[in-house]
This record gives C-alpha cells, structure tokens and sequence, in this order.
C-alpha cells in the first residue's frame, strides 16, 4: 500500500472511531425509547375485539377526529404525513383482525389521491411503519434507501435536533413518543391563545396550500386510485363499510385552494363512490366551524376536534351503520 | 446527484476507492461512467443532450484545427450555434414567446405556444465549458483533443459539470492524462474543503434561505427591518451557497489529484466593483472577459464603446442566470455600477496607497451596493424587487420577531449563524494575506484541527439541513 495511502486510512479510522462510538450510544439510547406507532399498535391490539369504526388519514385525521365522542367504539389509526397507500395497506393488514370492525372512514384532503409518504421530506415515517406494522409505501426499498442512514439511523429517525429533548425529560419528548395520543389514537392540539389567533393570515394560508401542492405529484394519482379501489373492494367482501371524508380547513387555506385541482379531486372520488355505492361526506368548508375552531390553517385544535367528531358521529356513522 | 445528499457521501469514496484502484489508461471509462450517474441521478434523459454537445464540439475542434480562414470561422460558428440554441431552446424559449407574443399579435401572427420542457440541470454551465473549448481551440491556444473519451470527461467531470467552476481545456484536459497517486496532503486538503463547504451550505445557507425565502415568497406582508435583514441574509446566503458549491467541488477533485480553479476569493472583502467581479464567480467573469468583453474591444476603444461593452457583458451575463427580467436588471445593475466606477476613476487623482479607514468605509459601500443589486436577483419579478427597495423604512406588516418565529429560527440560532459567518469571513481575510491552508495544516496543532473537524460535523448533523434542498446555482 502506498504509504500515504497508509497514513490516511489509519488517520482517519482514528478520527472516525469516536463519532462512530457516540452514534452507537445514541442508537442504544433511542432504541429503548417507545414511539407513537408503537404506541397505537399497542392501543389496536388492547382493544381489537371492540373496535367498529376505524379512522385513518394524515395529520387532518390524526388531529381532527376524537374516536371516543363517537357512539360505536372507534378508533383513530391516523398518523402524520400517512398516505392512502399506507391507509390501505394497513387496513388490509387488520381487517382480519378486527372482528366487529363495521365501518371504514377514510379522510381524503386536498393533496391525498397525488401524494406519497416517500416523496417528501418525512420520507423518513415509512422506516418506522415497516419497523412497526411490517407495512410500507416501497413494494421493496430502493439500494441507496437502504443505505439512506435516515432510513436506517434512529438519530436520523426521530430527527438529530431533537436528540437532547428525546434523551431529558420535556413536553417535546411527550409528543414526539406519542405520549398525548388518546388510548383510542387521537392527538390533541392546543387552542391557540388571541395572540397567536391574531397572526393568522392569508399569506400563511397560501403557503401552507402551497406546501401542500408541492407534495402533489400527477404520476401518483393512478396507483392511488388503484390503492382504494383494492381496499374498498376487500372491504366489502367483508362486509364493512367504508366512506371518504374530507375535513374542515381555515378560510385562509379554502381561499388559497387550486379549483382546478380541487375538482379534479372531487371528481376522482367520486367517481369512485358511484362504481361502488360508497358515500363522500365533504366538510373542507364548513361553515359551522371558525377560527376559534382551528389549530393553524388546516388543523382543528381540541375542541373543534371535539365538535367536528360529534357532527361526524351523529351525520356519519349513525347513518352508515 | 446533489453534494449535500447521502447519495453523494456513499457515491464519492467508492469513486475515489475506485479510482486510485483502477489502471491508469482506464481512469477516464471510470470518470466517465461515475460522471453520468452522478448526473443522471437527477433527469437521466438529459444525459443525451450532454452527449449531443459533447460530440459536437469534438468534431468542430478536429474541424476547425485543420481548416483555415473562412472555412475554420464556420465551424466555430456551427459548435457555438448549437451550443447557444441548446441554450436558448431549454432555457429562454418561453422567455421569448412570452416577451414576443404583443409583436406576433400585432401582427396577426398566431402566439407561439409554451414549452413544458425542465431546464436540464447546469446546461449554462456545461454549454459554457464546451464553448471555451472550441474557442481556444479556434484561436490556436489549445491543440484539439484526439481522444473522444478524455474530452467526454472534460465536460462530464462530475465535480464540476452542473455549477462549475466553468473550466478551461488547458487547465482539465492535461490533469486528466496525468498519472495520479494517493496523496496524503492533497485528499485532506480536499476532505477539509468539503466539510467546510457543507457547512456554508447546509448549516448557514440553507437556514438563511428559510427566512429569506418566506419574505421573499411576499414581501409585501413585511415591515421594512424584515426587508433589510431578508436581503442582507440572501447576500450572505448566495455567496455561501455557491461558493460552499465550488469548494466541495474543488475539495472533491483535489482529492483525486485533480485541481480546478478558484471560483471565489473573498468576493465580499473587495473595495471596488471591479475588484469584486475579479473575486465573485471567477470562471464565469474571467469566461466573459476573454470571450465576449475582450473580443467586443475591451478598454480599447473609445469610452462611449467601453461603456457599451461593459454594459452588454453585464446585461448578458445577467441573462445567463435566468430568462427573467429581474436577472437582466441585476446585470443592468452591475453594469452601471462599473461605468459610474471606471468613469469616476479617471476624474478621481491618483494618490498613494489608501488609508485603512478608507478601505474599509469603500468595502462597505461595496457590499451594501452590491446588497442592493441582490433584490432583483431574488426577487420573483420587477414589482416585487422595486417594491423591497422602496419600503426599507416602512413599518407597516409583520416584524422581525413574527418573521423569525415562523422561520422557525430561535435566538441561539440566529448567534450560531452569525459566529460561524464571522469566522469564515475573518478565514478569507486572513486567507488574503497568507496561504490559510497552509497555515492550518502545518502550523495548527493536530489536535485542534480534529477539534475543528468534529465541529463542523457537529454543526452539520445537529443545525444543518441535510439532503433536501437544491444549491442555488444549480438552477442556472
């Protein structure tokens, strides 16, 4: 070997060894934590046995629906950033093993039928669903995926700036670990003080849609479909019910929304309500529901969450039921 | 293929591996082949239109080294048209039928329809390379390359093919007949280069721009402080951008023995315009001068054409950044800047050496200036970049502190930014005086460079944005 070759590789096995120990520390450390897919997973297996309505979606259902203001016991398997693909996926994953499951709901926003987990910045989740329930968005993860060490690192997982506040004990810790979700998978949001009600804007408002649209990607919309066409198809050969809902956003965000893109989305679903005879229940402009209702601009705090689950028990599943 | 990417950090040593492992005359397939993933990681299609060039330029140089007067100008002329109407067809077609369509109106003629084709990523950048090829070939200055392979390489060479430094065939092509052995100084000199390029980029640039970016996206909803500060963070965040690019592009290749050229030297230290422009973007300013500024006549014709001449070099170098008005008017901007300086020279007296005081007010005066010019290179139109430089005293819309809670950026942050800033500011100027490398490797101790080392890692893994967003540059 050359022997400046020599004096490079043992240099830098000597400066690497240390950052290699620290990160072998952190991933000891953070292995033994609990995370909140765990946590639901746990919650899903205590009360399979009981479970007749099942609530999915991203963060607008994980957020939005309060599955113990319903009459039948619900639960919510919603988590953020969750695609349709994983909705389904998971519920294909359980509907066996639920035995009173009777009814599907299934939020559907703005950017769903276009967006997938993977191709956004939170890529990440999919690691702890294929850790968790065995499921994930890739039929088989890419080469480099695999390599990815925020595929593979729970530094990386959870997110290194938060790795102090994982390692003490602070509110952050509590809702990174899933420590506010509900037994029945609901996570509060807090109701936001005047203050913070004052600063809602319209700007906001456009940027959170845009946010949103970037996540949308045409080529996604056929597989998507195709997704919920298996899942509605496997769920009526078992005889449960599923419906599609879209829930409440802000006036800053409805008035920021594509038309276009609106009612293509619409369209798509419900088109596919008409080939199955599934019913759509769109509440994305609600007028019962204000700015006092509201988180930020597309999430409702806890109690428009509360309201919002109360409309949906009394206007959804008592009728789907 | 993004530096700042995992793909990037487990792409690069096995090349290199690869590359000190493979024989000599096989080095350029290599070079070749890890060039085209690294680039078509990104569109691979695209790879077609480099070929397209690529084999161009190689016939035209053979073409025009063998052929005299008329004959050797069309073949120049034929490499540069393609190469330019490469260009213009992905870059500034819609540029022009949108600026053409009240003409083709007027006229009755039906409007020219949008293209919804994606710019390939660094085409002005690899367009530019091929062009100074052929050029110096044309003005006998470098003999025309036989072997189709190493000139594909020239073009291709993944640390430099989509944001430069725009190279010179004199300084690439011998290198890459060069027989390299590992080297000790060279690769820590590189993997230095390139830790601290990502953290410029990742940790600094990249927080910067989500601040600048949410101002920016409307700055009409901002108070006039937010306006300031959004600019003075871009000035920071473009040149910590682009130049954390060329330096993990220069420490990649230094690494495996090659050197490309400086892009930056301390752009922000200059105390003239002139001076800033000999620092900022070296390859592309120094590609302007020899290839358009000098052949339109330089400084040596009357002033009226000097004028004229730096005018349109800045005016078309504002166009190479974007088919948006708002880069011409940068140029404009820059353009008349020089005039003002150049034609203030020759009335000012020639005095001895300036004082220390007066270098500093002059670099400050530079740096505000060209602050200012940076608006309309950020901003999404005409209106909007009038507007941020009409409003800087008005207080009307959301403040700093709001701004900077939605930017998420917290005061132990925004100190975090500010001190890495300074220290590699007070690096270039030091780096002015003295060879900093130099001192670094030799003079500081070892266990304070790892101290360093594992800082900049820190930084990188705890405050920086990791793989998500693009380098500026890399849209041109």
């Amino acid at each position: 070997m050359n022997k400046d070759l020599f004096k490079f590789v043992i240099r830098f096995s000597l400066f690497i060894l240390p950052l290699l120990l620290v990160e072998f520390a952190i991933e000891y450390k953070l292995s033994l934590l609990p995370t909140s897919y765990a946590l639901k997973k746990q919650h899903l297996e205590q009360y399979a046995s009981d479970i007749e309505v099942l609530t999915f979606g991203s963060s607008h259902g994980l957020y939005n629906i309060n599955p113990d203001l319903f009459s039948k016991f619900g639960f919510n398997f919603a988590n953020s950033g969750q695609s349709l693909i994983l909705d389904t996926k998971l519920s294909l994953e359980w509907l066996d093993k639920l035995p009173k499951l009777k009814l599907i709901v299934l939020p559907i926003s703005y950017f769903s039928l276009k967006y997938r987990l993977i191709r956004g910045d939170e890529f990440w989740r999919d690691t702890f669903y294929f850790k968790t329930y065995g499921v994930s968005e890739n039929a088989e993860p890419s080469f480099l995926l695999k390599l990815d060490p925020r595929y593979q690192l729970r530094l990386w997982m959870f997110g290194p700036q938060h790795l102090f506040e994982l390692l003490s004990d602070n509110p952050f810790r509590s809702a990174l670990l899933g420590k506010n979700i509900s037994e029945k998978g609901w996570l509060s949001a807090d109701v936001p003080s005047a203050e913070q009600k004052a600063k809602f804007n319209d700007a906001d408002g456009r940027r959170q849609v845009k946010r949103h649209e970037n996540l949308m990607h045409e080529d996604l919309l056929g597989s998507n479909l195709a997704a919920l066409d298996s899942l509605i198809r496997a769920a009526q050969n078992k005889k449960v019910n599923l419906v599609f809902i879209t829930t409440p956003v802000s006036q800053a965000y409805w008035k920021a929304i594509d038309s276009k893109k609106l009612s293509d989305m619409r369209s798509s679903i419900e088109n596919l309500c008409e080939k199955y005879s599934v019913n759509y229940y769109n509440y994305l402009q609600d007028g019962r529901f204000n700015i006092d209702d509201f988180y930020d601009y597309d999430h409702l705090n806890k109690n428009g969450a509360q309201k919002f689950s109360r409309f949906l028990d009394k206007e959804v599943i008592k009728k789907e039921f | 293929m993004l530096f700042n990417s995992f793909q990037y950090l487990i792409f690069f040593p096995i090349t290199v591996v690869l590359y000190f492992n493979c024989p000599h005359k096989l080095r350029w397939v290599l070079l070749f082949f890890t060039s085209c993933i690294f680039y078509m990681a990104l569109i691979p299609q695209y790879i077609f239109i480099l070929f397209s060039l690529i084999l161009t330029d190689y016939f035209a140089a053979l073409l025009i080294e063998k052929s005299f007067g008329l004959r050797r100008k069309l073949y120049l002329i034929v490499s540069l048209a393609m190469n330019i109407g490469l260009l213009v067809f992905f870059k500034y077609f819609n540029f022009l039928s949108d600026n053409l369509a009240p003409f083709f109106h007027f006229f009755g003629s039906p409007l020219i329809t949008h293209l919804n084709v994606i710019l390939p990523i660094g085409l002005s950048f690899h367009t530019f390379q091929s062009m100074s090829y052929t050029i110096e070939v044309y003005y006998g200055r470098f003999k025309a390359e036989r072997h189709l392979g190493i000139y594909a390489v020239y073009v291709l060479f993944f640390p430099q093919m989509v944001a430069g430094p725009i190279e010179r065939p004199q300084n690439i092509i011998p290198q890459l007949r060069q027989r390299h052995v590992f080297q000790y100084r060279q690769a820590v000199e590189g993997l230095q280069l390139i830790l601290m390029g990502m953290v410029k980029k990742v940790v600094v640039a990249d927080n910067l721009a989500l601040f600048v970016d949410r101002v920016y996206s409307n700055p009409h909803a901002f108070n006039g402080p937010v306006l300031i500060l959004a600019t003075l963070f871009f000035t920071i965040q473009i040149y910590f951008d682009f130049s954390a690019y060329s330096e993990i592009a220069i420490g990649s290749a230094k690494v495996m023995g090659i050197n490309l050229m400086r892009n930056f030297n301390g752009p922000y230290l200059s105390s003239s315009f002139g001076e800033f422009w000999q620092r900022w973007h070296i390859s592309l300013s120094s590609w302007f001068r020899d290839y358009v500024y000098i052949p339109l006549g330089g400084n040596r014709k009357s002033r009226t054409r000097h004028f004229f001449n730096i005018l349109t070099v800045f005016l078309i170098s504002g166009l190479w950044h974007g088919a948006n008005w708002t880069y011409i008017v940068w140029g404009g901007i820059h353009g008349f800047y020089l005039i003002l300086e150049t034609g203030l020279k020759t009335f000012a007296k020639k005095s001895t050496s300036p004082g220390v005081l007066l270098i500093a007010i002059r670099t400050w005066f530079i740096f505000i200036c060209v602050s200012l010019a940076w608006i309309f290179f950020r901003a999404e139109n005409i209106r909007d970049g009038f507007y941020v430089l009409t409003h800087f005293f008005s207080l009307q819309g959301e403040g700093l502190h709001a701004t900077f809670s939605g930017a998420n950026i917290g005061k132990s942050e925004l100190v975090l930014y500010f001190v890495i800033i300074i220290v590699f500011l007070t690096g270039e100027r030091i780096s002015l005086i003295c060879d900093f490398s130099v001192f670094f490797q030799h003079r500081v101790p070892m266990f304070c460079r790892w101290t360093i080392y594992y800082i900049a890692i820190f930084l990188i893994v705890f405050w920086g944005k990791l793989g998500s967003s693009q380098f500026v540059y890399f849209q041109f």
